[in-house]
């Protein structure tokens, strides 16, 4: 147990011990009355003949708003950025026009105009009791989603959905990707543009965990065990799936094999880069770019890892040259969220998508760390967002 | 005999007076006639006696102050009243009250914040430095540091540190995934190492 996690414990009981047995009414009133006196209260009174007037005031409002922004162009595709070997290798100029947001609830992952951030449509599972705990972009313009789907118990499943032209999702059938017997916390499922490897952390049912890089079309799989206590924030791959990029917390020093570690100052947050290689079975120490919590995005060309965290107040985002671990710049800052950063690149490297603190998405120039917001804000909070 | 006693106490049967009031029995590890129960009401009061202070808690370290804790619990008492009839399972009562008065205090945080554009007169928070309710400092600190974590977090956080729920039994409670309450708790965690890291 962590030294947090002991403050939590003693904390709630300190403050559960401050109501007693005797401060709270030993009987509960007549509830029959209570509830009767609730139903015909004359607020919902008030509430049940007001609603409809609202909802019609609403409707209006909308429809004016909604013919506003119809009539209104969508932007340019953005200017292209500097010229990077990422870009020539993939060979794609202009961002994907529809970017994911995986809902923090896993209940729904809404499809948004990359353009205008205007929401397009929303997948739902198929089921009840399903939830989406994963999405990567991939294909032509991004167009075809990888979700991993956590399916009841403890297992989890992908499919892929092909978006229409419009941004519709079409059904979800199955990725062509094993099954695995545990849950994938959200924010850690990636994979390449065109789909050829995915990457994912796991937690299995019995309380270990592996990091994979799956190849599904040529069956190569790549994985690191993982000590209990590592824990991923973040993952993501370069263009051909041979480098990847994460953040976390790691039992630092302590290595392969270790024993989890009794006091979260053991942990150690960590960005790192891992080459797929079979070499490299544990994680512990290799790879590291800077000792920092994080959330990281590699760029295209495994060249660059992008690291955002939170500066006081503010998300900063920096680029590291992987090769020397050096700093590169710092990219750009803006007001910080209360939960992790929450960023993703375009397949060309060229561009990041920003979730800001007020909910709305703006557009990073990573040449030029300009922010362009999105027009429209119908964006809730998501923990990962793949473009 | 084992198996007996297994199925009596795995009974899934459809909610009624009678069968929650076995339900209650079992909890209390008592043997009761089952009849004693006469109505709704009656059985709601029982559930109450049992249970109604660890919910007034739960709500607290939600809410932070004791009035609206009651409050909260009162209304979910209220809801478990009028849903009795569908209520599935005998032994959904008190996982139907932890839902109800996890969103009643969600609702309080919403009227909060809405609140903020008016005079509001609610009670200090027992973390608040005003209320001088805990004496222990660093448990006040860590518990005003768990108040600026998003709404669903703190809700994690107090499930599994306070209830000591299962990652499984929390999903089930707020209707999301087990991969969200484990990256919640994660980032929830990281976001109070970094807090009170004077602390630890």
């Amino acid at each position: 147990m962590s030294a947090i996690e002991d403050l939590l414990r003693k904390a709630y009981a300190d403050a559960a011990q401050t109501v007693t047995p005797a401060d709270i009414a030993p009987e509960l009133p007549a509830l029959g009355v209570r509830a009767e006196r609730a139903q015909h209260s004359p607020r919902r009174l008030t509430i049940s003949l007001l609603a409809p007037i609202a909802t019609a005031v609403v409707v209006v409002v909308a429809a004016v708003a909604i013919s506003r922004l119809a009539s209104r162009p969508d932007i340019a595709p953005p200017a292209p950025g500097p010229t990077s070997s990422a870009t020539a290798s993939t060979g794609q100029q202009t961002p994907p026009p529809f970017f994911a947001a995986l809902s923090q609830s896993g209940k729904s992952i809404q499809i948004l105009s990359a353009s205008t951030g205007r929401l397009l449509a929303r997948l739902a599972p198929s089921a009840k009791g399903q939830f989406f705990s994963g999405v990567a972009a991939t294909g032509k313009d991004g167009r075809t989603l990888l979700v991993a789907v956590e399916w009841g118990g403890c297992k989890t499943r992908f499919f892929k959905s092909v978006l229409s032209a419009a941004g519709k999702p079409g059904a979800l059938h199955p990725a062509g990707i094993p099954v695995i017997d545990g849950i994938l916390p959200d924010s850690t499922f990636t994979a390449t543009p065109d789909g050829s490897a995915v990457a994912f952390a796991d937690y299995f049912c019995d309380g270990s965990g592996s990091l994979v890089v799956d190849h599904p079309r040529t069956g190569r799989l790549v994985s690191w065990a993982t000590d209990a206590g590592d824990r991923f924030v973040s993952i993501s791959l370069s263009a051909d799936g041979s480098a990847v990029g994460i953040s976390g917390y790691e039992y630092a020093g302590l290595g392969p094999g270790a024993e989890p570690g009794t006091s979260s100052t053991r942990q150690s947050p960590v960005a790192a880069v891992l080459r797929s290689s079979p070499q490299e079975p544990v994680l512990d120490g290799q790879g590291v770019v800077v000792r920092q919590y994080s959330v990281v995005r590699l760029s295209p060309d495994d060249k660059t890892l992008y690291v955002c965290a939170k500066q006081g107040d503010q998300d900063r985002l920096d680029a590291y040259n992987v090769a020397t671990k050096k700093l590169q710049r710092v990219v750009s800052s803006w007001a910080s969220s209360t939960g992790n950063c929450v960023f993703t690149l375009d397949p060309a490297g060229q561009y990041a998508l920003i979730a800001e603190a007020d909910g709305h998405v703006s557009r990073l120039n990573l040449g030029t760390g300009k922010l362009t917001p999105l027009l429209a804000a119908g964006f809730s909070f998501s923990s990962l967002l793949t473009w | 005999m084992r198996d007996a006693a297994q199925s009596r106490h795995r009974y899934r049967g459809p909610a009624t007076a009678a069968g929650v009031a076995e339900l209650l029995s079992e909890c209390q590890g008592e043997q009761r006639p089952l009849t004693h129960v006469a109505d709704g009401n009656q059985l709601i009061s029982e559930i109450y006696r049992t249970h109604g202070l660890s919910l007034v808690r739960l709500a607290l370290v939600l809410v932070g102050d004791k009035p609206t804790a009651e409050d909260v619990v009162q209304d979910a008492f209220i809801g478990l009243f009028r849903g009795l009839d569908r209520l599935s399972h005998n032994d959904k009562a008190l996982a139907y009250l932890r839902v109800s008065v996890v969103n009643g205090c969600r609702s309080v945080h919403r009227a909060r914040r809405a609140a903020l554009l008016r005079p509001t007169h609610h009670e200090p928070t027992v973390w608040s430095a005003e209320a001088a309710v805990l004496a222990d400092e660093e448990s006040r600190l860590t518990l005003q540091a768990v108040s600026r974590l998003p709404a669903r977090a703190r809700e994690v956080i107090a499930l599994r540190y306070y209830l000591d729920m299962p990652d499984a039994e929390i999903a089930a409670t707020l209707g999301v995934s087990r991969g969200t309450v484990s990256s919640t708790a994660s980032r929830a965690l990281a976001s109070l190492t970094h807090a009170l890291r004077e602390q630890l």
